[in-house]
């Protein structure tokens, strides 16, 4: 401190403290952009090779910076303040929505400022599609979702045929301690039904008393929210959390991390309270396994390495200015320990650093090449550990970085972590 | 009228155009044609330095500063006649730091001046390999001379200087161009002057005094000398013991050269020393510091040990049972030899050397090829001195050939020039590294990189438009 | 620029790089359009043109299109904070080397890399590391440009061992400003063998750099062989925990931290030098309190907390940190920690309090060794700014300490908090002594502004009294036309370097001499 003078500190409020409890302000977020480039690579801490240095899938495919967190902070500052308009050039299309919103720029930002750089990005495409509409592209899904209560353009009759024999409580006219949410993807594709039985399976063997919805399962509204169609996101998120404190269930369990990510914690936007915890499957089965309910008693001789969904890691949890990025990384690596036969092998790049599997943020439907490349990097590193196979607990990530295993030459083997655990009990 | 007007500039006792004088001035150690100056000056301090070379662009008279009493590789001989200002009248220690660990010299300081100036404050001078008595450290420092420690990692003992411009101005680089500073740092200002002014033979500027680091001059030491059969043999226990920093000296010499340097009755002793000497003798000195000199001693000499077991080599207290070596070498390391015959001149009173930058794991591959020309210019291969001096912590060596030769005698001139000329092209072509391109290795080297030279005529002609300074060198 | 000349350009361009390697619509221009200083915060300009360049061929292409046509060009390395590399006038080029983002070689028995511009600080320690070998990473952070970190500073944390950048460059190739490639050092003659950095002859690594370097000026440099250095640590950088939380601890048998408390400056200064005269440490500096906050804090509610408190300005100020590094051996360490302990004992320093070390010390310390994270300068208010910096010694950093902070309390406010910012670095083995004075300063355009003026009064008088340095290496151009006419004419030479180097004025001019606007 100067002699004679008092202590000298910043004007702004915000510098001293992080508005945490305040109505976000974006432009706030955008001016304190240094242009340190932290949005663009893994903690440097954490590099552990010049191959697997980088976070942004975005920037490391198209490289300007305009395609990073930071040079959407630049556009966002220049459309705040009058010097640029949402329609004024069609590449701003492209920077805003060929992002898979994996949060690894935020997460990385977070490590030198307090700032939420996805929630800006957030409130971008939001700005862009009132300005502009929804993109061409994401059209279907958002009508699919309106329409028929899921992404895929399903008939709702079909939400609970995968349940079909397994007598599962239906909480629309039951009760039960716990709601098994399957989400849109494990709900309705035929490809990944086997891991939504295997979950109700073991949960049953388990004697959870758990139940769910059924036809009135309704999505989440995870796609929505991230292309940037608020509304449509406000009234699935609105509808669910009344429908869930409704049937007064102690426990929302999902095995889909977008799901997770989004109920846990995007749901925290709309004023409607929870009444509920939210889990991913991952949490709930560890927890069996330490209550000594879940027991692995068959081999399963695998070498496999673990990919962290983003939105069951860095963006499942509510940011609180210095604490942890917190996020669900040991469940799925207990489980997997626990597993006989198995060995982990770790990616370089995981928990709150781990890359994206490219199929999130609208990028799986609009933009598929860059989906796929994402995850042939991903795909890459995994077979660069030496694992026979990659594991993960979302079906996004399933989907596409199967997809992408289908066009490699040296394949690597894919396998949804319950499917694993379903091998071993 | 051009010496009167430097009579007036320097004192008449300080020009000199006598025949003598301008035929000692026009002949160095190497086979470089003679070719006399018109004058040599003495001038003593910067102003009268500036003085003579403002005359000297006023006529366009070339100017070639000398601050050695002896030169090995033509860079003083005059190509064009022109004035030699010969510095050697400035002879000061100027200002001995022992805080910030450097030294201030004139060009006329010599190694064994300064060592000796610099050890009453406890303080050594970062020195190359046994230095002739007669040559300047400040031109030898600035000539980037191989230093025998290559522990100082960041090398460049190099520190500000205080130059004359070509056209007579004076400079002064880095923080010496400032105030309220210590004239340590050598970067500035504005840009790296001071790395254009090195390595330059003295054609950008005129230095006339010159700020070195120094090191700690220690009290105890132990030398260990490691014999090895072959070249080869020597590098991976040097890349180890560098890696693992190890010691304070550390070079390799064959058993031609060591015994040159260790002879006392000659040639008596040196021909029984060649015949007991190993080929090759590394020299290793590990140095205590100024704290706990002994306990520093024993972390290194067990590392030392450590490494010796690993690789099957034998450190020991002396080679080839000479009594006291340990003393003698350090003797000849921190105090340069004053007395008047120069160890690498014992043979035949001259030696050629062909010196280049390399790796060490190519230095079998060079020596091969030394060996296989020379045999094919019947030149005897025992008279070959080696020296391998790893740089920056064994990155790199500074490797040397020396050949011995009679200055007196035509033919054997003849025999060693073209020698000369092979084996630095092949040393060339296999990929040493010529960083001070002497004499007929200007040529060799700026035709093979066109675009460094053209780039060093553009600075040539911004500081010396009218190529005042020391023309015919490197590329100008 | 003119519609028609810009179509002109953009086919030329597009011939020299690819369609897809080139950029100029407004969206995309507006990443590039401002740097951390002021100047590029308060009066931002978009450029023309964004290229990507595969390499050196593309790169020198790309330049002598630019000297056709006259378009000035900014060469980019990571652009991480960016220094005088934002556009200063319309119609400029950006040489964004994202593409050029190759380690070439790693050479481990010979210690050295080949590198690109767009190659990181960590990811070459990284490669590093494994091969139990190591470079330095300076204050700005890890995902700066390791190249850039040598044509700029290149204060490394470990510089008391290491030096400073410049003397860790080896041979180069260089796309001179007026289109040549330019390779120097050993690769000047024969290009399979980057091992040296000196000559040949004349060493024009001298153009390359002062200080600061040319902040473009000279051209980009396209490929850099670099030194690298025996590490005795291990093969992956320890690191625990979650971001921003994580901590990181070396072995202790080889890397052994301490942080020492002197009553004064001159105490502290004092023990740096016994410190550098017993040859120890592998880090060495003497940090001023605000780095301590800077570095640890997680937020910015921990910082002006623990600040308000004065935590560090109790326990930091005037601390000695050292981190002693094993290099030969576990034996080694122990007879340099015994050492230290014998300074520290003699010169009447104390350890700082134990839960103040352990609170630090595992959260912070080793960002000296891997990564600084400089980018936290910000986190507190938004931008800082640094006065001087000065390279000389221990000693003329103490009167630069001194000056310093009179000059930041004099101007506090709108400077905020920050106890006398009296940073002391340690380089070649105390042969020199660093003394920045950085201060944060809320990023509010009014008093960035207010500061920019009194910076450039401070630099003004500087060199009235022949003092060096001010906002200099970090204004380059402007300042060395200024300075040139007092530190002995020097900007004579660089204007005719420069104008040799760049006759047609295109390498982000006014870098590094202003001749237009002196012609």
């Amino acid at each position: 401190m100067v002699k004679g003078k008092k202590m000298v500190l910043p004007k702004d409020p915000r510098y001293l403290k992080y508005p945490i409890d305040q109505p976000f302000d974006p432009r706030w977020t955008a001016w304190n952009c240094s242009r340190c480039s932290c949005c663009k690579f893994i903690d440097s801490w954490r590099v552990k090779s010049w191959k697997y240095a980088r976070i942004c899938p975005q920037h490391t495919r198209y490289r300007f910076d305009a395609f990073s967190a930071q040079g959407k902070c630049d556009l966002a500052l220049a459309v705040i303040d009058g010097k640029m308009k949402w329609g004024d050039d069609p590449t701003i299309k492209d920077i805003l929505f060929r992002c898979t919103m994996c949060g690894g720029c935020d997460a990385m930002d977070k490590k030198i400022r307090d700032g939420e750089v996805l929630k800006l990005q957030k409130w971008m495409r939001a700005e862009y599609v009132k300005a502009m509409g929804v993109l061409p592209e994401h059209r279907p899904l958002v009508d699919s979702v309106k329409n028929y209560d899921n992404v895929w353009l399903q008939p709702r009759a079909r939400r609970n045929s995968w349940a079909k024999g397994m007598e599962i409580k239906d909480l629309t006219k039951e009760k039960a301690e716990v709601l098994l949410f399957a989400g849109c993807t494990y709900g309705l594709s035929e490809e990944l039904k086997e891991t939504i039985t295997n979950v109700a399976t073991i949960l049953k063997n388990c004697k959870v008393n758990f139940g769910i919805l059924g036809t009135k399962e309704v999505c989440c509204g995870s796609p929505v929210e991230k292309i940037g169609v608020e509304s449509e996101f406000e009234r699935v998120a609105k509808n669910n959390i009344e429908t869930f404190n409704k049937i007064g269930v102690k426990t929302v369990v999902t095995p889909c991390a977008g799901c997770f990510g989004t109920i846990g914690l995007e749901y925290d936007k709309v004023t409607i309270q929870k009444k509920f915890e939210v889990l991913h499957i991952t949490e709930l089965f560890e927890r069996l396994m330490s209550g000594g309910k879940l027991k692995f008693k068959k081999e399963v001789p695998l070498k496999v390495t673990w990919h962290d969904p983003c939105h069951q890691g860095r963006l499942s949890r509510p940011y609180l200015p210095g604490k942890d990025i917190e996020g669900v990384y040991e469940p799925p690596r207990n489980i997997l320990k626990a597993i006989p036969g198995i060995e982990l092998y770790e990616m370089e790049r995981i928990k709150e650093y781990a890359w994206c599997c490219g199929g999130g943020g609208g990028v799986f439907t609009a933009f598929k090449d860059f989906a796929q490349w994402t995850a042939l990097e991903r795909l890459e590193e995994a077979k660069d550990t030496g694992a026979q196979a990659i594991a993960t607990s979302c079906p996004w990530c399933e989907s596409n970085l199967g997809n992408a295993i289908k066009g490699m030459e040296e394949k690597i083997a894919l396998y949804s972590l319950t499917d694993l655990m379903a091998k071993a009990l | 009228m051009i010496k009167n007007g430097l009579e007036a500039l320097v004192g008449k006792k300080n020009v000199f155009d006598d025949e003598a004088t301008l035929d000692a001035y026009s002949k160095d150690m190497s086979l470089n044609e003679p070719r006399r100056p018109s004058f040599v000056v003495k001038p003593k301090d910067a102003e009268e330095v500036q003085k003579v070379v403002k005359l000297a662009h006023k006529h366009l008279l070339p100017v070639i500063p000398v601050s050695s009493g002896v030169h090995f590789h033509g860079e003083a001989i005059p190509e064009q006649g022109g004035i030699v200002v010969d510095l050697r009248r400035m002879d000061k220690v100027i200002q001995i730091d022992s805080l910030n660990r450097k030294v201030k010299i004139e060009p006329g300081v010599t190694w064994g001046t300064l060592q000796a100036a610099l050890k009453e404050h406890d303080q050594m001078a970062l020195s190359p390999l046994f230095p002739h008595p007669h040559l300047s450290a400040l031109s030898s420092s600035l000539e980037r001379s191989p230093m025998l420690i290559p522990k100082y990692e960041y090398a460049e003992p190099v520190l500000t200087m205080e130059v004359v411009l070509p056209q007579g101005d004076l400079f002064r680089t880095g923080t010496a161009s400032a105030t309220h500073t210590d004239e340590a740092y050598p970067e500035g200002p504005g840009m790296d002057f001071f790395r254009l002014f090195q390595g330059a033979e003295g054609t950008l500027g005129v230095v006339t005094w010159l700020n070195i680091k120094t090191e700690y001059r220690p009290k105890y030491q132990k030398v260990f000398f490691i014999p090895f059969k072959k070249i080869e043999d020597a590098v991976e226990p040097i890349y180890k013991i560098q890696r693992r920093h190890i010691g304070n000296e550390c070079f390799l010499l064959n058993n031609f050269n060591l015994a040159q340097l260790l002879s006392e009755e000659w040639p008596k002793d040196f021909e029984e020393l060649l015949e007991k000497l190993p080929p090759y003798t590394l020299t290793v000195v590990i140095a205590g510091a100024s704290r706990r000199p002994l306990e520093r001693i024993a972390y290194e000499e067990e590392a030392l040990q450590e490494i010796a077991s690993q690789l099957l080599f034998q450190p020991s207290a002396t080679v080839a049972g000479i009594a006291g070596l340990q003393d003698i070498m350090v003797e000849k390391l921190r105090s340069p030899q004053e007395e008047a015959s120069y160890w690498k001149h014992r043979y035949k009173g001259s030696s050629q050397d062909v010196f280049f930058i390399t790796t060490m794991e190519k230095a079998r591959e060079f020596q091969q090829k030394v060996v296989e020309v020379s045999g094919a210019c019947n030149y005897p291969t025992k008279e070959i001195g080696v020296y391998l001096q790893p740089l920056e912590r064994g990155r790199v060596c500074h490797l040397e050939f020396s050949f011995p030769c009679n200055l007196n005698h035509e033919r054997e001139k003849e025999k060693v020039r073209e020698l000369y000329q092979v084996v630095s092209e092949e040393m060339f072509s296999l990929g040493g590294f010529f960083s001070r391109p002497y004499g007929p290795w200007a040529d060799m080297v700026y035709r093979s990189a066109s675009v460094y030279t053209a780039t060093l005529k553009e600075i040539k002609k911004v500081f010396d438009p009218h190529h005042i300074l020391n023309p015919g060198k490197l590329c100008y | 620029m003119d519609k028609d000349r810009h179509t002109i350009i953009l086919k030329a361009l597009q011939s020299a790089v690819g369609e897809e390697n080139i950029e100029d619509s407004p969206a995309v221009m507006m990443a590039y359009h401002r740097d951390w200083l002021p100047p590029g915060i308060l009066n931002p300009i978009l450029p023309e043109f964004v290229v990507l360049p595969n390499g050196t061929e593309q790169t020198q292409k790309v330049i002598r299109i630019c000297n056709r046509y006259k378009v000035p060009f900014i060469p980019l390395g990571s652009s991480q904070w960016s220094i005088t590399t934002a556009p200063n006038r319309p119609g400029t080029l950006m040489i964004d080397s994202k593409r050029m983002n190759r380690i070439l070689d790693i050479d481990e028995k010979n210690m050295y890399a080949v590198i690109e511009p767009y190659v990181t600080m960590a990811q070459i320690h990284a490669e590093a590391n494994k091969r139990g070998l190591y470079l330095g990473s300076p204050e700005a952070s890890s995902q700066a440009s390791a190249m850039a970190g040598h044509v700029f500073q290149g204060m490394w944390g470990v510089g008391h061992r290491l030096g400073v950048g410049h003397r860790n460059i080896l041979a180069m190739e260089w796309v001179l400003p007026h289109g040549e490639v330019l390779r120097t050092g050993s690769w000047a003659a024969n290009y399979k063998t980057p091992f040296f950095g000196e000559g040949p002859g004349i060493d024009l690594r001298g153009m390359l750099r002062g200080l600061a370097g040319a902040l473009g000026g000279m051209g980009m440099v396209t490929k850099m062989a670099i030194k690298l250095h025996p590490y005795p640590g291990p093969k992956e950088f320890p690191c625990e925990g979650i971001v921003p939380n994580h901590t990181s601890t070396l072995p202790p048998d080889r890397f052994q931290w301490y942080i020492i408390k002197y009553p004064t400056l001159e105490k502290a200064a004092h023990a740096m030098y016994e410190i550098s005269r017993a040859e120890i440490g592998g880090v060495l500096q003497k940090w001023p309190t605000v780095y301590y906050n800077w570095w640890w804090a997680n937020s910015n509610q921990e910082y002006w907390e623990t600040w308000k408190e004065g935590i560090w300005q109790k326990h930091c100020k005037h601390a000695v940190a050292v981190c002693l590094w094993g290099f030969t051996s576990a034996t080694q360490l122990a007879y340099e920690k015994r050492v230290l302990e014998d300074i520290i004992e003699e010169t009447g320093g104390k350890p700082i309090p134990q839960e103040v070390f352990d609170k630090w010390v595992p959260r912070t310390a080793n960002n000296w060794i891997r990564d600084t994270n400089g980018s936290r300068m910000m986190r507190p208010s938004g931008t800082f700014l640094a006065l001087r910096l000065p390279f000389d010694t221990f000693n003329s950093s103490i009167w630069e300490c001194k000056e310093g902070g009179r000059w930041v309390d004099k101007f506090t406010p709108p400077i905020l908090d920050c106890d006398g910012p009296d940073w002391i670095a340690s380089f070649d083995m105390g042969h020199f002594g660093s003394a920045e004075t950085d201060f944060p300063v809320e990023k509010d355009p009014a008093d960035l502004g207010d500061l920019m003026q009194r910076l450039m009064g401070m630099m003004k008088e500087d060199l009235s009294h022949q003092i060096e340095g001010g906002v200099g290496p970090f204004l380059g151009g402007v300042y060395h036309s200024m300075a040139g006419k007092v530190f002995y004419n020097y900007g004579e030479l660089l204007k005719g370097i420069k104008k040799a180097m760049d006759p047609n004025i295109v390498s982000n001019p006014p870098q590094n001499y202003p001749i237009e606007q002196e012609e």
